[in-house]
């Protein structure tokens, strides 16, 4: 057995003086011990007064996510030795949840968020009996597109260190998300497509900034980010109507023409206001000023771009 | 002189038209060649997503397939294209039939992905396609008495699977400011903080909410500027009170340029450079 | 507080019985108390699946036959009747939970599919990959939800409270605030899991399978049945114990000893990897005690369970969440290599004693799931029958509990043992620890996986109660809570939950020692045949005032099948 030798550096928060500070742990410990198990180490051997969730143990429950090392993750999940820098491995509790004590924090509000979206079925009379005799049916491929959605935990390492959560407080939060997109895609559910759509929109899928951190952290590999776009795609599809799905529509139509999007116009296409014209007058003037031709102020066609049109269509279709 | 591939992704475009001859610049002083992939077209920008997910692997596939047409690797100086080509290499080299399917459709315009052209970003160019070392003597004066806080943006460590650098304890930024003879900021408050750039046109309010995050920590950092390698994290983040710059305008700068030259004096917010 | 039906344990029974409740009558005040978060119940980490004879792989499966297979992997010790009850309950069951949302894996013609599973004589266990106890326990939560279940989290029980005739409440801590608090209830469903942690470091299950319901009701006075019946998983992984799914097996997984042979062939000639779980861990134990088993570094014995020849396709598509666990725990991807295993303590057959009904020998009163034995799993339980076990009798929980509700009206009393609770919670949380908690967990564990493991024996076990007794004093003389907090102290829950250990060894404990032959998972191998003649009985067990036991003999139903050997 390897010992190896470190410090852990752990982020306290003690409730009664409302007080967050580090404290350093030295520890001598088998080096193949997961994050949990050097928690429970300090915790058995050094300071009982450590506090932190823990449950399976075996990455299923979702108790233990915490920050190891500035990113989201299980404590058991994760090798503690994969996370020394400099002789230290730095454990913090989740971001955007209050400290209750220690590295435990108030999930409370992320799953009274979870609460808001319907994240149940309710069942399409169309497709699921009404009696006890069948079952409904699924084939294999309605199945997998929200499989891998399924494997979610709540774990909340996503909205730990969500971004979009750090400029609103009441966004819903990737993970939640996640849930919204499971059931559009179930063909069981019975909610209106536009009824989900309206609960993932309310703090919701306009105010993702796609930063990639939600997967970045899921110890299951799921991309709530894809996911909210996704929703957005699915928002636009059924009729939504903003800033954001007219973004979208001039964004595919500009590259479909040219191979890039226009950002000339798309302010003012996106806004559909005074506003948007604004900006877009103030960046003639601002190109005129430059010296710029009036032709070079956006995107033109590039070569063959009829062959480029061609193989978009292509892949539309066939991919 | 070797050569990379330039990527013209939308940050070359519209206002940020400059960001082309920051590039460009950039290239010659670190005596490399640039080709622009001229037929390239958007990487999505996670919008194109959001009419069909399959265009975005297309798209991509193409792009990279475009650098591989003319025997170099591709450069973006763009985070999110960065991010989003290196996921879609990872996707089609980890997936033979997904890279079968776009091949045949590819090979009309004769094109083909071959999975061969590696996916730079201004960073890891510096690091591992001109060299630290060989970087360093490209500078050819210090920018003193300026204290920079560099800001990574979210595409170039997140996901893990395409991060440039140790997602965790990213060191290459201060790696390539301190040979600039800038003094380096770090550990400011929400320095990991998103700029917020991809909500402009789904929820505005949200990056402006954002936007100034990171640019506050700097500033009671005490930083004189904010340095990111990416363009929209620079445009999202220029206009408040506390100045952002693009690395490669500081680069630009240390390697001989002058700062109108390096496009410094487009910027919303005044940035005063002692040379 | 008051709450019409509170239900303690918020796992795959709790959950279950919650929802059968509020949807048997809206107007009653249901609450679940849970010392964690719902989704975080043990119920989440069961992989392989649950059985119902849907016959949607294997048309010629029915009721009858896994009725018929459970009996015989109880190794004739379950209730027959009880059952039969089970099992044709589990068609509609699946059914219903299907119809809430559970995504099953599914067949080409869109219905749910179904895989071979240890002790079934048909393709009979359905499944979502190898993550079946996760997405049903999820699906319930997101149900429970909709229709509005009440939650307390993070309290944690600490006496059942009834007058001897009926239910007063439970007692608790919030574990925010440290408050005791007696929380009155017209009917209590214990549904608080499985106590495999006595064997601390050698069990598959999560930290906080303590039995807390089970020691609860042993206080109360309450019968426990059958504790000498403690199953161990064939296959938990050499370091941590944690378990890897009979999935593994039932998708084509080889056994091999340090030799490379499929030793299974040896002991089950027939159903090779694919027979009963007791005789799966005893073949390894032989394995290793002949001296065919591997060693480590670190002096741990193991086989291989070996999947490489499954391929890389269907290793990821039917065994992802197996291989994640084999990579992250033991650094070993069994694409590439076989995983080193060894048996793992992981279910108890024994519980809280009960009726078909869910009753205890107290009105209002229930048990259900893993903390209850009915019994329908007698010495043995099979695979995916947990899984079906806990909703079948949550969803009769439920209904019963409401029944009880509603013809009667809050107990009075109760005060008594709040006070009791308090002053006992003060004395801990005031004493100066002599011994650490952490070593005494890890002592009891080695001393019931050595004296009271897949293999015992008269001399070993009686040696081992004596090592027993020796901790369990020990502890109440020098064991104190260190943590003085009284905001979310869990250095106080776990010295609860120790306590509670350690009085639930000491019944498995006693009842072992008077069971003087070997059936289903309880083996001696100075008895090791089975007696139906002596002991076709279910044990039970109450604790006198004085701390002593009461053993008494329950009838076993065999109304249905004659005992017979039990061959695979």
């Amino acid at each position: 057995m390897k010992k190896i030798k470190y410090t852990a550096r752990i982020k306290r928060y003690n409730p009664e003086e409302d007080r967050s500070y580090y404290q350093d742990f030295e520890v001598e410990v088998e080096d193949s011990l997961t994050v949990l198990e050097l928690l429970m180490y300090i915790k058995d051997k050094i300071d009982p007064t450590l506090t932190f969730r823990a449950f399976c143990r075996s990455a299923i429950c979702g108790s233990c996510a915490m920050i190891i090392n500035n990113r989201a993750g299980l404590a058991c999940k994760i090798q503690a030795k994969d996370k020394i820098k400099n002789g230290v491995i730095k454990i913090e509790p989740l971001k955007t949840l209050k400290p209750i004590r220690d590295l435990v924090v108030d999930q409370e509000p992320a799953f009274e968020k979870l609460k808001k979206i319907k994240p149940y079925l309710e069942p399409d009379p169309k497709v699921v009996p009404d009696n006890l005799k069948s079952e409904s049916l699924v084939l294999p491929e309605e199945f997998a597109r929200y499989d891998k959605q399924t494997d979610c935990i709540l774990c909340m390492a996503c909205y730990g260190q969500c971004n979009a959560l750090k400029g609103d407080s009441e966004y819903l939060g990737p993970f939640q998300l996640t849930k919204v997109f499971r059931f559009i895609m179930d063909t069981r559910d019975g909610v209106d497509v536009e009824e989900r759509i309206k609960l993932a929109e309310d703090h919701g899928i306009w105010e993702c900034v796609q930063c990639q951190m939600c997967f970045a952290a899921c110890p299951k590999g799921i991309s709530s980010c894809d996911d909210i776009l996704e929703l957005r795609r699915i928002a636009k599809d059924v009729g939504e109507e903003n800033i954001a799905t007219r973004r979208a529509k001039f964004w595919f139509a500009t590259v479909f023409e040219t191979g890039q999007i226009d950002k000339l116009h798309l302010p003012e296409v996106a806004f559909s206001d005074e506003k948007g014209k604004k900006i877009r007058e103030n960046m003639e003037k601002e190109f005129k000023q430059r010296g710029l031709r009036e032709d070079e102020f956006g995107p033109k066609p590039f070569e063959g771009i009829e062959k480029f049109r061609n193989f978009i269509k292509k892949i539309e279709k066939e991919l | 002189m070797k050569k990379i591939g330039i990527y013209p992704g939308c940050c070359f475009q519209g206002a940020d038209i400059h960001n082309y001859d920051i590039t460009t610049q950039f290239l010659e002083h670190m005596g490399v060649e640039g080709v622009l992939l001229d037929r390239a077209a958007c990487c999505g920008g996670g919008v194109i997503d959001e009419t069909n997910k399959k265009i975005v692997y297309g798209l991509n596939a193409r792009n990279i397939a475009l650098a591989e047409e003319k025997g170099v690797d591709l450069y973006t100086p763009c985070n999110t294209c960065y991010m989003i080509i290196a996921k879609t290499k990872l996707a089609l080299d980890s997936d033979p039939e997904l890279k079968k399917k776009i091949n045949e459709i590819l090979a009309e315009e004769g094109l083909e992905y071959k999975g061969t052209a590696k996916i730079y970003h201004t960073l890891n160019l510096i690091r591992d396609f001109v060299g630290l070392d060989e970087y360093k003597k490209k500078i050819k004066r210090q920018i003193s008495g300026v204290k920079v806080a560099p800001y990574y943006g979210c595409h170039v460590l997140a996901p893990n699977e395409v991060a440039i650098d140790d997602p965790e304890n990213p060191t290459i930024l201060k790696e390539v400011l301190e040979p600039l003879g800038v003094e380096v900021v770090e550990g400011y408050k929400d320095e990991d903080t998103c700029c917020g750039y991809h909500a402009r046109f789904t929820e505005p309010e949200q990056k402006e909410r954002l936007a100034i995050k990171p640019l506050d920590g700097a500033k009671e950092a005490g930083a004189d500027i904010v340095a990111t390698p990416c363009p929209l994290c620079h445009k999202a983040m220029d206009g408040y009170d506390e100045p952002i710059l693009q690395v490669t305008q500081l680069i630009n700068v240390a390697c001989g340029s002058t700062p109108e030259e390096a496009g410094i004096n487009l910027n919303k917010t005044e940035v005063k450079l002692s040379l | 507080m008051k709450r019409d039906v509170l239900i303690v344990g918020a796992g795959g029974a709790g959950l279950y019985a919650a929802l059968s409740a509020v949807k048997e009558n809206k107007d009653l005040d249901v609450a679940v108390l849970t010392k964690v978060y719902p989704t975080r119940s043990h119920t989440g980490a069961a992989q392989g699946g649950i059985n119902a004879a849907l016959a949607n792989v294997d048309p010629t499966d029915n009721e009858e036959l896994h009725t018929f297979d459970t009996i015989k992997g109880s190794d004739y010790l379950a209730d027959q009747e009880a059952v039969k009850y089970m099992c044709y309950e589990a068609p509609k069951i699946i059914r219903a939970m299907e119809h809430m949302g559970v995504p099953f894996s599914r067949l080409g013609n869109g219905k749910i599919a179904q895989r071979p599973f240890g002790g079934a004589s048909k393709d009979r266990t359905c499944y979502s990959a190898d993550k079946m106890g996760h997405v049903m326990l999820h699906t319930l939560y997101e149900q429970c939800i909709k229709e509005g279940v009440e939650f307390l989290n993070e309290w944690f029980m600490l006496n059942i409270v009834h007058d001897g005739k009926r239910a007063i409440g439970v007692t608790a801590i919030n574990i925010a605030t440290g408050e005791v608090e007696l929380i009155r209830a017209k009917s209590i469903i214990l549904a608080t899991g499985g106590h495999s942690r006595i064997y601390w470091g050698y069990t598959s299950n999560a930290l906080g399978c303590t039995g807390d319901g089970t020691a609860a009701a042993l206080r109360a006075g309450l019968p426990l049945k059958d504790m000498e019946f403690l199953q161990f998983h064939p296959t938990g992984l050499r370091k941590s114990a944690i378990l890897v799914s009979e999935a593994a097996r039932g998708e084509g997984g080889h056994l091999k000893n340090a030799l490379g042979e499929r030793f299974m062939k040896k002991y089950a000639p027939e159903k090779m990897e694919l027979g009963p779980r007791d005789l799966v861990s005893r073949s390894i134990m032989q394995e290793i005690r002949e001296g065919r088993g591997f060693k480590d570094e670190e002096g741990r014995e193991y086989v291989h369970l070996d999947l490489t020849h499954l391929g890389e396709e269907k290793i990821k598509e039917r065994l992802p969440q197996i291989r994640e666990l084999a990579i992250d725990f033991e650094g070993i991807d069994p694409i590439k290599e076989p995983i080193p295993i060894k048996p793992t303590a992981h279910y108890a057959m024994g519980g809280i004693h009960t009726n078909v009904k869910c009753e205890t020998p107290i009105e209002g009163i229930y048990a259900a799931g893993e903390a209850q034995c009915v019994s329908v799993h007698g010495a043995n339980r099979l695979g995916g029958n947990s899984l079906l076990d806990i909703v079948v009798f949550g969803n009769v929980a439920g209904k019963e509990a409401v029944r009880y509700a509603e013809g009667t009206d809050f107990a009075d009393g109760g005060e008594e043992k709040l006070k009791e609770d308090i002053e006992f919670i003060n004395e801990l949380m005031n004493k100066e620890s002599k011994e650490t908690l952490g070593d005494m967990r890890n002592e009891l564990g080695e001393i019931m996986f050595k004296h009271f493991g897949v293999f015992k024996n008269e001399k070993e076990m009686q040696e081992g109660y004596a090592k027993l007794k020796d901790l369990i004093e020990r502890a109440h003389k020098n064991l104190g809570v260190e943590d003085k907090s009284k905001i979310f102290n869990l250095d106080l829950q776990s010295t609860l939950e120790f306590f509670n250990l350690l009085e639930i060894a000491d019944v498995l404990a006693y009842a072992s020692l008077q069971r003087k032959e070997s059936r289903g998972s309880f083996y001696r191998d100075d008895y090791p045949k089975r007696d139906d003649e002596n002991f076709l009985y279910h044990s039970m067990i109450t604790k006198n005032p004085d701390g002593s036991f009461n053993y008494e003999k329950g009838e076993v139903d065999i109304s249905l099948y004659e005992p017979a050997e039990r061959k695979y």
